[in-house]
């Protein structure tokens, strides 16, 4: 993923090379090579190491990040911040000729553009995050913690739901708001499995984590449990409505048609599901064992 | 002549399931560099047909995947591809057993083939049997028994389900205590199962044991058999020495050393490489006997002392204590 990144970026990493090799081009012409004995070798090392640094930050960056405004603008921002480095740092091997002298003192002018621009990119990044926030609402609910995503789908995991579980058990407790619980199943996974593989399966499984997340209310939760299950919290709600909310999930992600490369239907029928609402004497682990018995006899009897 | 292999032998063909578990973990993020890391082996040279590796390996690469991966089940996952992608005659043999006490027989005679890592002793009560399974090869670290026992359960599941339509009525104990990932468990598994257990167990009513396998050809087992007949049949060091004892449970040092045709002081060597010693083998051959007398068999304490040859109840029950960290009468309780 991050590889695809840089590649993007081509255009921007040549221009990288244009402002240094100009700075550097500059430095050399207008100025001469001090002698050795002039030459400060802890002052190098320290100017040296920021505007290495800085470079780390701008491949950092570039390597993380899709094309945009955003990116444009950190790149010309520590781009800026590193050219003003780096006149810096090879001052300390050249010294200006008399004529150019004024050239010194504009060392510094890059840098406070450069920090003018990525403060804009801030401003935007900003923004961008509150898109980014809107999307993750039905994943995740007041604590982000990228640790304990599934990589596959891209949800929460099991032991995040099994945090906000407890803590909306603690709630309960507390202030008598109660809350439900659901599990769905897909119907025949490991056929499906068998039949178009493990790539094909773990895409079902990921579009099969947006459906869900797509048609609950914006105070739900999904996770993914385990294996082809997934686990939706639905806070202060009654198991009637929470009856309603889940089907209308079900029926959504029955019409669901999963592609093959060739663009024909794969056979796949949907999902079993069970919900209940949780009781003031469960902990979290006897309420999604409970949850996860009663699915498995649903299954036993549907079979 | 069965050939015996140690720990750092590297005699294992095991990419049938190494293969896919690295491209399971790539799939979600993990490296094959992560995953292999400390085993000394590189993605590159398991894809060399006639790479063996060594059970210090395999254990390094099942311990690595078990801290980085036991959330997304992968054991359980590797498991199913495993089981239904067995080239073995040996494994097909299985597949074309009559029934499961026919498999189990199979299962005796070519484990080597099949699943060399662990081995089980079989036991019977008034209506059940029960399979007490233990590493084969050496004693090995807690997430990597983990691991070897969620493959080990997944595939017994798969298996059951797939060859007998049965396995809610199958029983496992397991010697760890409840996982963080139980919901792995829960979502994989239908048999039923049990943690923090004195021994990895897994159990079978006598009546399921005679359940004809609905798929098989009965007249292509003979076949298999035969033609697995050639195949290696070496036996791990651990399961060579366990094998030993039962014969004779009291035997010392010195006389299990001249069956080995080693010197005392090498036995004592191989032994402690092998993570454990002879004092503990024995120990773990009598507990697992008395766990089976008390909780499947409901023996007193008496019946038990008397069986595993104890002067007297006393000494017996302390023993019993210092093995599972329980008396009897807690067994017993945990299980009424």
């Amino acid at each position: 993923m991050t590889d695809s990144f840089l590649k993007l970026h081509t255009r921007l990493l040549l221009l990288l090379g244009v402002f240094i090799a100009a700075a550097i081009c500059m430095v050399s012409l207008f100025g001469s090579a001090k002698p050795a004995s002039e030459i400060d070798w802890i002052d190098c090392f320290g100017e040296g190491g920021i505007a290495v640094m800085t470079l780390i930050w701008l491949l950092a960056t570039l390597l993380t990040r899709p094309k945009g405004k955003v990116t444009n603008l950190l790149f010309l921002g520590l781009s800026a911040l590193h050219i003003s480095l780096l006149l810096d740092f090879l001052d300390e091997f050249y010294r200006f000729d008399l004529e150019y002298d004024w050239l010194t003192s504009l060392e510094a002018l890059p840098a406070t553009l450069g920090m003018g621009l990525m403060s804009l990119a801030m401003y935007f990044w900003y923004h961008e995050q509150q898109v980014l926030n809107h999307l993750l609402q039905k994943k995740e609910r007041f604590y982000r913690e990228h640790g304990l995503t599934d990589f596959i789908t891209g949800l929460y995991r099991a032991d995040y739901m099994k945090k906000q579980v407890a803590g909306e058990l603690q709630a309960y407790r507390d202030s008598g708001t109660g809350f439900c619980m659901a599990l769905l199943d897909i119907k025949g996974f490991s056929e499906f499995n068998r039949k178009y593989g493990g790539v094909r399966s773990n895409s079902l499984l990921s579009d099969i984590g947006q459906i869900i997340t797509l048609n609950l209310r914006e105070s739900d939760l999904a996770c993914r449990y385990a294996s082809d299950r997934f686990i939706v919290l639905l806070p202060d709600t009654d198991l009637v409505e929470a009856h309603a909310v889940i089907e209308q999930v079900a029926q959504m992600v029955a019409s669901h048609t999963p592609y093959d490369n060739h663009n024909s239907a794969l056979g796949f029928e949907g999902v079993q599901w069970q919900c209940m609402s949780a009781r003031k004497d469960d902990d979290h682990n006897t309420l999604l064992q409970r949850l996860s018995q009663s699915l498995n006899e649903l299954k036993a009897v549907a079979a | 002549m069965r050939q015996v292999f140690e720990s750092d032998s590297p005699i294992l063909a095991m990419q049938p399931l190494l293969l896919p578990l690295i491209e399971m973990a790539e799939q979600r993020g993990v490296s094959s560099h992560k995953l292999l890391k400390g085993s000394r082996l590189f993605n590159e040279d398991l894809h060399q047909p006639n790479k063996r590796v060594s059970f210090k390996q395999v254990v390094q690469i099942f311990d690595n995947a078990q801290t980085l991966l036991s959330q997304d089940g992968v054991s359980f996952l590797v498991a199913r591809h495993w089981l239904f992608s067995q080239p073995e005659a040996a494994f097909q043999a299985l597949l074309n057993s009559r029934n499961l006490l026919d498999m189990s027989r199979v299962l005796q005679v070519r484990q080597a083939q099949i699943w060399p890592l662990m081995f089980f002793q079989s036991y019977r009560s008034a209506n059940a049997r029960h399979f007490v399974v233990n590493p084969a090869i050496a004693q090995v670290s807690a997430p990597c028994m983990e691991f070897m026992a969620e493959f080990l359960i997944a595939v017994i599941d798969q298996l059951c389900r797939w060859r007998f339509d049965m396995v809610t009525h199958l029983t496992v104990k397991l010697p760890y205590a409840q996982p963080k990932h139980v919901e792995q468990y829960q979502s994989h598994l239908q048999l039923q199962y049990h943690f923090s257990q004195p021994c990895f167990m897994v159990s079978v009513p006598t009546t399921y044991m005679y359940r004809p396998q609905t798929l098989a050809l009965t007249s292509m087992r003979g076949f298999y058999l035969q033609q697995s007949k050639h195949a290696e049949n070496n036996v791990g060091f651990l399961q060579y020495v366990c094998s030993l004892l039962a014969l004779s449970p009291k035997q010392s040092a010195t006389e299990l050393s001249e069956c080995l045709g080693v010197s005392v002081a090498t036995l004592k060597r191989k032994l402690k490489a092998h993570n454990t010693s002879l004092q503990a083998l024995k120990d773990q051959l009598q507990k697992q006997q008395a766990v089976i007398h008390i909780s499947e068999r409901g023996c007193s304490n008496e019946q038990v002392a008397q069986q595993l040859d104890y002067a007297d109840v006393t000494n017996f029950r302390r023993n019993f204590k210092r093995w599972t960290g329980m008396t009897p009468s807690e067994l017993r309780k945990l299980f009424n």
